[in-house]
Parts: C-alpha cells; sequence; structure tokens
C-alpha cells in the first residue's frame, strides 16, 4: 500500500472518529437536556460536519490550483507554530498559576463548571491565535 | 556568529525566481525571502538541498559570518 493511499484512510479514520464521537457527544447531552433525540437530528447534525468538511477540501484544491506545487507549511513554519506554542505554554502555566494564588488568597475554594468551560475556550482561542499568526506570517 | 548566504546571487546566476527555488527545494516561498534576508537559519537537510539544486557545495552559499564582520565593511 503507498503511502499517499495509508495517508487517505488515516485521515478518513480521523474524521470517523471526530464525528461519531461528536454526535455521540450530542446525543448524551440533548438527551439530557431535552429527552428525546430524533434521527433527524442525528442526520443534521452528521450532515452539517460533513457539508464543512467538503466545503474545507473544496478550499483546499483551490487554495493548491493556486500555489501550484509550493508547500503551505514547511520546516520554517513549524518553527514558528513551535515558538509561538512555547511561549504560550509559559503564559499559560505562569497566568493559571497566578490566577489560582489569587483566587486562594480571595477565599474562593471551589470552581463552577461553567468556569472550567470558559477556561477552556480561552486555551482555544490561543491555539487559533496562533494558527492565525502562522497563516498571515508563514 | 550567524550564518550568511548568497542564494540571491546563485538565483539570479540560474535565473531562478523566489517562488521556481521554492517549489524546487519544497519550502513555501517566505521562507525563500526570509533566507535571503538572512532572517532564518535553514536546516542541514534544506541548505543541502538548496545546494544541491545549484549543483555545488553547501560551504559555497552558507558560510558563518564572525559578529561584527559586516560592520567594518
Amino acid at each position: 500500500m503507498s503511502d499517499e493511499k495509508k495517508i487517505k484512510i488515516f485521515i478518513c479514520l480521523v474524521f470517523g472518529v471526530m464525528i461519531g464521537s461528536l454526535t455521540l457527544l450530542a446525543k448524551v447531552i440533548i438527551t439530557k437536556e431535552t429527552g428525546n433525540f430524533s434521527i433527524g437530528t442525528a442526520i443534521l447534525l452528521i450532515g452539517t460536519m460533513l457539508l464543512g468538511i467538503f466545503f474545507s477540501y473544496l478550499i483546499s484544491i483551490r487554495k493548491k490550483g493556486k500555489n501550484g506545487d509550493i508547500p503551505e507549511v514547511d520546516e520554517r513554519t513549524i518553527l514558528i507554530l513551535k515558538n509561538y506554542f512555547m511561549w504560550a505554554f509559559y503564559l499559560i502555566m505562569i497566568g493559571s498559576g497566578l490566577f489560582l494564588i489569587i483566587l486562594y488568597l480571595m477565599d474562593v475554594t471551589t470552581i463552577e463548571l461553567g468556569m472550567l468551560f470558559v477556561y477552556q475556550m480561552f486555551l482555544f482561542i490561543i491555539v487559533a491565535i496562533g494558527a492565525f499568526i502562522v497563516k498571515k506570517i508563514g | 556568529m550567524a550564518i550568511e548566504n548568497n542564494i540571491r546571487v546563485y538565483r539570479a546566476k540560474y535565473g531562478l525566481t523566489q517562488e521556481e527555488l521554492a517549489k524546487r527545494v519544497n519550502v513555501t516561498r517566505q521562507t525563500i525571502i526570509s533566507l535571503e534576508k538572512g532572517s532564518y537559519v535553514p536546516s542541514l537537510e534544506l541548505a543541502m538541498k538548496i545546494a544541491e539544486n545549484f549543483k555545488v557545495a553547501v560551504e559555497e552559499i552558507f558560510c558563518l559570518k564572525k559578529k561584527g564582520e559586516n560592520e567594518n565593511e
């Protein structure tokens, strides 16, 4: 089996697992909140995800056509990303530590799950900003 | 010490555009621009690919520059 075929199979597997697990997660959450999870909802969820993947694929084909054989990512891009994430990691570690100390000094003993969701969203935003910066300067 | 290179000279000698060289050595055009400006030091693999592309030894294109060497010139 050629490497290209192996990569294609791997990508399909990753997307399959991603769609499957997200649908399962949605089923659990929707069932818990509303009590029923119909086939229509499942089709809508899976269809939306597949549509998203299809559009991303179309955009990547269009970009490939524009750029020809020039790769979009190379060793320099990876180096920029590595440096960015190193600094982001330091920032998050020190920032989180400071935040916890401040909370401790304020006599806060518990953290709401909702607040953790907000914190995770902040982490995602940092990753997204990193990807955007690399895209712009890479 | 830093590394300086003659990529621009060799590229002109072979009549290649930055895009064409990028294609040949399989990197982005921005990387070639950074290399020529001297703001990026390539990996050994990339340096050898570039040298191979111009059919010269790596040290013909890349050389060590001692600090302050350029300021005196």
